[in-house]
């Protein structure tokens, strides 16, 4: 129950579209609000200031409102309730799996893994609607696209570099892939997004990603101490993506999970962006959570110390410190609850760094930032 | 079982507010001024005999008990986990049951824990401890009732107010190290390198430019010579600083750790007036 009350600390986002508002209230009646365990999605086609304030009246839910276009308006409704006669989708293995890739225990507490996809969602929910905002200002058509993606993370070249190295080396992967199956229709199509992408923005130089290092750096730690039939299974782990290769399932299972509007056609490389800002968002909360662990009693190590042949330990231990003090065999522990809340309380209050000491957080034009971006 | 308990608050509430008519509100009020500690149990007494007459003693006695049962309801259902910085259980809110009896004219041992101050007792409160003064302030307000997760939320929110406080109070006098674009913050109180020592032992990131080495030095092994090592270690000793008021006032400067201004600027001024 503790997982519940995280969501609502965060900031309801309602999203008025103000280009809407011709539409009459009447079509509010029509909304079905259905109490499930975890996806509750509230579809408006508009959202009128006196409609708005019915939602924080319901439970501690999160409600997300789409700005969806007036066009598709009783099918939007129907739907909604084809969704919501379907079971609510759970990711828990592959979360699970997903998490013990990048740096958490064999088996990963049930407890965490839940609270993970708590936030998975409403952190990923969170990054589409701005980036649908961002895509309705720019084409007047709210499907994001990689350049929406791109705008919101514009502060930091790092992660826009991440993210460019990350699906260029997927175009490749699939590329090759596909000549194996000899299908020869996706080459085709891969070669014109591919100068499509490449036209945008500007070009950014080879920088130090501290992240990335770090990622890959535990995961080569943790793979120096797993036994064969371990390493295999690890193996295994890391490729779990929610990625959608040439099948339609994962892609079909993802957005079902993310609750996103079933009416609004979301092409495969924006369903990949989501992916792949899946994976950052478990990678950063790992990350941040495993960091929580170095406290001033584990920090210290004498002079003289060497860990292995891996390089100097004063900087390796901050970097992972579970691993790299066990000088072999240790276990790592796994990702408890505690340090996930942890984690996101020091994120929520560094987030607030940017607006500077005078300015309130729960001002309304505050933008809250998100894991991934 | 909590469903239970919660009917029975509402029905033993229903049932003595019905009995007592216009004088409802007065034992609301007592019963407030007992939950806040400002009047001890005898006076809550002592106020109450003179409302309640002797047909009513049984609803007040049976709202008691029905608030007990849900406050224990509350704690037990709460799993008790060991986060490090939580200070209490709800066994430290047992021990505080007070020594009078609760119940009028009749010879039982049920206690009810008094909510006192927890600056007193200094420790921090946990649902079943809320949850007596979330009830009293639902009535008040014509709510019938409150849910169990309200309190374990209001109390959960407590400690993560205290944690930000912490925080904020003892990165502005350690360091600490940032990350992910600068949006966490971990190591809080790393020993801050001497940024004029640069060699493969000091080094911080993993991923640094490289060294430039004097080719004359590079015979020197920096490994296995221990008193090189002991002289890339921090030479001076850990001051530990006690954190004084001072420290507090100048932490909460920062606005975004109280959101509320009523409570920010009520409590500064509390502060200001305990640093005379």
């Amino acid at each position: 129950m503790n997982y519940q009350s995280k969501r609502v600390l965060r900031q309801n986002s309602v999203s008025v579209a103000a280009a809407d508002m011709a539409t009459p209230v009447a079509g509010t009646p029509q909304v079905q609000i259905m109490e499930e365990n975890k996806s509750v999605h509230v579809m408006r086609q508009v959202v009128p200031m006196q409609g708005g304030n019915m939602q924080p009246q319901q439970q501690q839910q999160q409600q997300q409102i789409q700005a969806v276009p007036v066009a598709a308006g009783a099918s939007s409704v129907t739907a909604n309730q084809q969704i919501i006669d379907d079971a609510p989708v759970s990711l828990i293995t592959e979360i699970a799996d997903i998490m013990r890739s990048f740096g958490d225990s064999d088996h990963p507490l049930t407890a965490s893994v839940k609270l993970v996809e708590q936030i998975l969602q409403q952190q990923l929910r969170g990054i589409f609607n701005e980036a649908s905002l961002v895509a309705m200002r720019r084409k007047q058509n709210p499907c994001p696209s990689q350049a929406d993606f791109e705008f919101l993370m514009r502060n930091h070249a790092v992660k826009i570099a991440r993210m460019r190295k990350h699906l260029k080396d997927m175009r490749i992967l699939k590329r090759f892939l596909s000549i194996r199956t000899g299908r020869p229709q996706d080459f085709i199509d891969e070669t014109d997004q591919q100068e499509e992408d490449e036209e945008l923005a500007v070009e950014v130089q080879e920088l130090h990603d501290e992240d990335r290092m770090r990622r890959l750096f535990r995961a080569d730690r943790i793979s120096q101490i797993l036994t064969g039939q371990q390493y295999m299974e690890f193996n295994e782990a890391r490729k779990t993506s929610f990625y959608c290769r040439h099948g339609e399932k994962i892609k079909n299972k993802f957005r079902r999970f993310l609750d996103l509007p079933a009416d609004l056609r979301i092409p495969t490389p924006t369903m990949n962006i989501l992916a792949y800002l899946a994976h950052e968002t478990i990678a950063a909360i790992v990350d941040y959570s495993i960091l929580t662990r170095l406290n001033s009693s584990n920090r210290v190590t004498e002079p003289y110390s060497r860990v292995t042949s891996a390089g100097g330990s004063p900087a390796m231990m901050h970097v992972c410190p579970e691993v790299t003090q066990g000088r072999g065999m240790e276990v790592v522990k796994p990702i408890s609850v505690q340090e996930i809340h942890e984690a996101m309380r020091r994120f929520r209050q560094m987030s607030s760094r940017k607006i500077g000491r005078y300015r309130n957080s729960c001002d309304i034009d505050f933008r809250r930032s998100f894991l991934a971006i | 079982m909590s469903a239970s308990s919660t009917d029975n608050v509402i029905v033993a509430k229903e049932a003595l507010a019905l009995a007592l008519g216009d004088n409802w509100e007065t034992y609301r009020l007592n019963m407030t001024h007992w939950f806040r500690n400002r009047w001890t149990k005898e006076e809550f007494d002592a106020a109450s005999r003179e409302i309640l007459t002797a047909d009513k003693i049984h609803l007040h006695n049976q709202l008691l008990l029905a608030l007990i049962n849900r406050i224990e309801a509350v704690t037990v259902l709460r799993p008790i986990s060991s986060m490090r910085k939580r200070k209490s259980s709800s066994s430290n809110v047992s021990d505080l049951f007070n020594t009078g009896h609760c119940f009028m004219g009749v010879n039982q041992t049920a206690q009810l824990p008094v909510e006192t101050n927890c600056a007193q007792h200094k420790f921090l409160p946990d649902a079943g401890f809320i949850m007596g003064r979330l009830l009293l302030g639902a009535w008040e307000i014509g709510l019938t009732s409150v849910d169990d997760n309200v309190a374990e939320y209001v109390a959960m929110a407590v400690r993560q107010m205290l944690k930000n406080l912490i925080a904020g109070i003892i990165k502005s006098r350690k360091h600490y190290k940032t990350s992910g674009d600068g949006n966490f913050y971990y190591d809080v109180g790393a020993q801050l390198r001497d940024p004029s020592l640069r060699n493969t032992v000091t080094r911080q990131k993993l991923d640094d430019a490289p060294l430039e080495l004097d080719k004359e030095q590079q015979r020197h092994q920096l490994d296995n010579d221990i008193l090189a090592l002991s002289a890339c270690e921090q030479v001076l000793p850990n001051e530990r600083i006690v954190i004084t008021l001072r420290d507090c006032q100048d932490a909460l400067r920062d606005r975004n750790l109280i959101g509320s201004h009523a409570i920010y600027s009520i409590n500064m001024e509390r502060l200001n007036m305990m640093m005379h």
